[in-house]
């Protein structure tokens, strides 16, 4: 791999071989950031309990993605702002494509929950399973406003369904062990 | 009849006369298709349900119209009121349809939580009675409840509905146009106060004005509602008479 940087014109990158650009998008880099800390909580249970890891990984994975998701959608709250508040920009592609993202890890989050529930597993408050499904309905209904949206930029969107996401999901965190 | 008290009285008349109102801005917006009139519609069903759940729970205790009369009343009237208010004024960028999001959100989560999943003691009812001076007893005050909602919503959507309606009278009066859309807006100002001020009472412990309060609150709004839309249609008619002697002078 050269350690030569991305050019920054989009018109210098679309010259670069695909798996370059590919490997310098935000959203595969949050994908990438993703799966490898998924891939860290489970070699972690297997290591700790390495006779029942396949009981623990779901309440680990439960556990340690909320902690993720929380600091994701902070991360992306401050990302929206300053494309949208003080540098006044639209939403790019990568930056939809890393929302998208976001979106399919609180979904994956869900249902490790949900499959935890069905296995007889109870939150400390049951209004945790409210906060659970919030934190899935979150992010669609801005996405819907965003794309949709005639006045541009709207950037405004993920500012608050970040925001909101972040604030359900600290709830989420209260509630649940 | 037990049952047949002031407050019952006053139930009913707030029932039908929000039922009524519902129906008619839902009709306008089924016309029109305006995302301020969905609002609005949407707000006045909450309140017709809200109202329509108090009729019933003067007659018969009912969980589930227990946590509707909570629900609509002190959730969601007030903010789904206001955000009507938010679309017709807050026209810059997607605010007005990310407010809306966050409300719908607000609803979506909170509907099934009041419903399903609020401890309730039924034990302090009796037919006749008045829920706002029991609803503490049934429904008491914790984590597990949705209480601790109630203030930031009631607060947003009053300080939306009624802020909206005095700016806009404020600026008719000003620009000296419309007389009658200006004191429509007044009364709808009037309107949004009258329940709100109810609501800060039973806080303050002095639950007796909140039913008079919602009565008097949706007749003001109503009636301040049919003043505006008619000073609308009054100008739209002007404007279509005028068309023809401009066409002529042209």
């Amino acid at each position: 791999m050269t350690d030569q940087p991305l050019p920054a014109t989009p018109a210098a990158r679309a010259d670069q071989p695909r798996w370059r650009r590919l490997l310098f998008r935000f959203d595969t880099l949050l994908i990438a950031l993703t799966v490898g800390f998924g891939a860290v909580v489970a070699l972690d249970t297997v290591r700790r309990v390495p006779l029942v890891w396949a009981y623990i990984l779901p309440f680990d994975l439960h556990y340690q993605f909320a902690r993720y998701g929380l600091a994701v959608a902070l991360l992306m709250a401050g990302i929206a702002a300053y494309i949208g508040l003080v540098r006044k920009g639209d939403v790019t592609p990568w930056f939809r494509r890393g929302v998208y993202v976001v979106f399919g890890t609180v979904l994956f989050q869900a249902l490790v929950g949900l499959l935890m529930y069905i296995n007889g597993t109870r939150p400390a408050e049951e209004v945790h399973l409210i906060y659970g499904a919030g934190s899935v309905l979150a992010l669609p209904f801005f996405i819907f406003v965003e794309v949709t949206a005639k006045k541009r930029p709207a950037m405004g969107s993920y500012i608050w369904g970040f925001a909101l996401l972040a604030g359900i999901l600290l709830r989420s965190i209260m509630t649940g062990a | 009849m037990p049952t047949l008290t002031v407050d019952f009285v006053v139930s009913v008349i707030a029932a039908a006369v929000t039922g009524v109102f519902a129906a008619l801005v839902l009709r306008r917006w089924w016309q029109k298709r305006r995302p301020h009139l969905l609002a609005w519609g949407i707000g006045l069903l909450f309140y017709f349900l809200g109202t329509l759940s108090q009729v019933i729970l003067s007659l018969a205790w009912s969980p589930f119209f227990f946590m509707l009369w909570y629900w609509t009343g002190a959730l969601m009237v007030a903010p789904w009121l206001g955000q009507g208010t938010v679309y017709l004024l807050w026209r810059r960028g997607n605010i007005a349809r990310n407010i809306q999001m966050a409300l719908l959100l607000v609803t979506v989560m909170t509907l099934p939580w009041a419903l399903f999943l609020t401890p309730l003691d039924p034990s302090p009812w009796h037919p006749g009675a008045d829920m706002t001076q029991i609803y503490r007893d049934i429904m008491p005050q914790g984590s597990g409840t949705v209480r601790s909602f109630s203030p930031v919503m009631n607060t947003w959507g009053t300080i939306a509905l009624v802020g909206g309606a005095i700016y806009s009278a404020r600026l008719f009066r000003r620009k000296q146009i419309m007389r009658s859309r200006m004191i429509g807006n007044w009364l709808i100002a009037a309107g949004g106060l009258l329940p709100a001020l109810g609501g800060a009472l039973i806080r303050l412990g002095d639950p007796s004005f909140k039913y008079f309060g919602e009565m008097a609150g949706a007749i003001l709004i109503f009636a301040g509602f049919l003043l505006a839309t008619s000073a609308a249609a009054e100008l739209h008619d002007a404007q279509r008479e005028q068309l023809p002697e401009r066409q002529a002078a042209l």
